[in-house]
């Protein structure tokens, strides 16, 4: 599990790559967080090479989402793969945390 | 003569090691408990099936001479040794010589082993832990419901908690004259964490009663329950559930699932499978939800399938990621017999599943109705 954080137009860009399975997120969480939520900007999440979501996983998301949303920033996602998509369906989690196609369709929804 | 004093030094580099305070160990995990713990020296290891292997697994899937984990300039080596089904590490099947880091699993057959590198302070805490663990395991289980063997609705469930403990629990009864109610809670998390809070929404439901609520419409239960457990304001933990309410007289189960997967009716032949769910946000996420509900009829022989997601999320040995439609395909097979003994269904998924992926609760009750 690898994540890289860039800014791109505004917001920040964090794009995900491996399973967010329990071992993973117990190893990435911190930084992770570190990474995205002190800025407080506007955030994109790149799902399109995460494989798999546990709910530690979905935990994580959950918990960025209500920090950014506290200071004002909105989280979407992008790119969720039909098997990640299926799983983000059941637990209805794009209810808070909006899913795009593509980049530009989510850059668009947080900069607006 | 450089080879020589290279030699010597990393000799005397792992036997410091061993006098030093931490150490290199490979933990066998069995279900909620440490099973076995093996240091690994300056000599190496040895895996097999027979002695004189140094951890000798009595198992028809593991060659004689398995493969052998040596200990050189502070990192372990896995090689394997030829043997028939392979030797991997995090999942990934390993040719030649490969470092095996701290916290990676080790797997051979279907035992899985994790490199652990502590102090044996460590090791004592870390003892203490896993047996406050198993105390909070202990616990949970006391409040499941026994099997139901005779009456109109008859159960069976199988429950392992997994080594970390994750937070599954679940109940069914009687509720009022004419109804019964079954549900399961999933919290997201491991550890003592995890089943505190698993416990606190139990015994919410075994009192069949919350604030305001009618306990026999699902949707008001599972906004009850949102607004009771807010993640917020629970150590940022949100769970999971499914609960439905069956009504004898009329046949019509109420239902509703909150970020849970589908239960599943049965149909009596057990090849029809229909998934009981409804869209609702996992519970505790948001304040102030509205969750929705849904009903079926449950024609006379039928039976329902509640089980957690650490039932079928597992990627099995040939390297694939599970998903509901592998579950339903196994218990669909007439000759597994899963239906009626949901501890078959653990035996059959964990010979099945890579060790480490097996790695969160699993809970799997069946109803049957008359």
């Amino acid at each position: 599990m690898e994540f890289v954080i860039t800014e791109v137009g505004g917001a920040t860009k964090a794009a995900l790559t491996g399973r967010l399975d329990t071992a993973n997120v117990d190893k990435i969480e911190t930084t992770f967080s570190a990474s995205i939520l002190p800025q407080g900007r506007p955030t994109i999440l790149d799902l399109s090479n995460v494989t798999f979501i546990a709910s530690l996983g979905i935990r994580l998301l959950l918990t960025t989402a209500r920090t950014l949303g506290n200071r004002g920033a909105r989280l979407v996602m992008f790119g969720a793969t039909p098997a990640v998509a299926e799983i983000l369906e059941t637990t209805a989690l794009s209810d808070i945390i909006p899913i795009f196609r593509s980049e530009e369709e989510a850059l668009a929804a947080v900069t607006a | 003569m450089e080879q020589e004093q290279t030699q010597i030094v990393t000799r005397a580099g792992a036997l410091d090691l061993i006098k030093g305070d931490r150490l290199h160990y490979l933990e066998l995990s069995h279900g909620s408990e440490i099973a076995s713990r093996h240091v690994v020296g300056p000599l190496g290891l040895k895996i097999g099936r027979t002695a004189p292997a140094d951890i000798v697994i009595p198992d028809f899937e593991i060659s004689r001479s398995h493969c052998m984990i040596a200990l050189l300039n502070d990192e372990l080596l896995v090689s394997d040794l030829n043997s028939t089904n392979g030797t991997f590490i995090d999942g990934q099947r390993i040719t030649g010589v490969q470092p095996l880091a701290v916290g990676s699993i080790l797997q051979v057959g279907n035992r899985a082993f994790k490199h652990e590198w502590r102090s044996r302070a460590e090791i004592e805490q870390s003892n203490e832990i896993d047996r406050e663990l198993g105390k909070a395991a202990a616990y949970v289980l006391a409040l499941l419901p026994p099997p139901v063997s005779e009456g109109p609705i008859r159960t069976k469930w199988f429950h392992q908690p997994s080594a970390k403990l994750g937070g599954d629990a679940f109940g069914y009864g009687r509720l009022g004259k004419d109804k019964h109610v079954c549900y399961l809670v999933d919290v997201a998390g491991h550890g003592a964490g995890a089943a505190m809070h698993a416990v606190a929404v139990m015994n919410q439901l075994r009192q069949r009663s919350l604030p305001d609520t009618d306990m026999s419409q699902p949707g008001q239960v599972l906004a009850t329950l949102n607004d009771l457990f807010g993640m917020e304001e629970h150590a940022g933990l949100y769970f999971t559930i499914w609960y439905g309410v069956y009504d004898q007289e009329t046949r019509q189960l109420d239902f509703a699932s909150g970020g849970q997967h589908p239960a599943f009716l049965v149909s009596p032949d057990g090849q029809s499978f229909t998934p009981l769910q409804t869209r609702n946000l996992v519970i505790g996420a948001m304040p102030g939800l509205t969750y929705a509900q849904a009903s079926v009829r449950v024609e006379p022989g039928s039976s329902i399938c509640l089980f957690s997601d650490g039932v079928y999320e597992i990627i099995d040995r040939q390297g694939v990621q599970w998903t509901l439609d592998h579950l339903v395909d196994l218990l669909k097979d007439p000759a597994g017999g899963y239906l009626d003994a949901p501890e078959a269904i653990y035996k059959t998924i964990a010979e099945r599943a890579q060790p480490h992926t097996l790695d969160d609760d699993f809970s799997f009750i069946i109803a049957s109705f008359d």
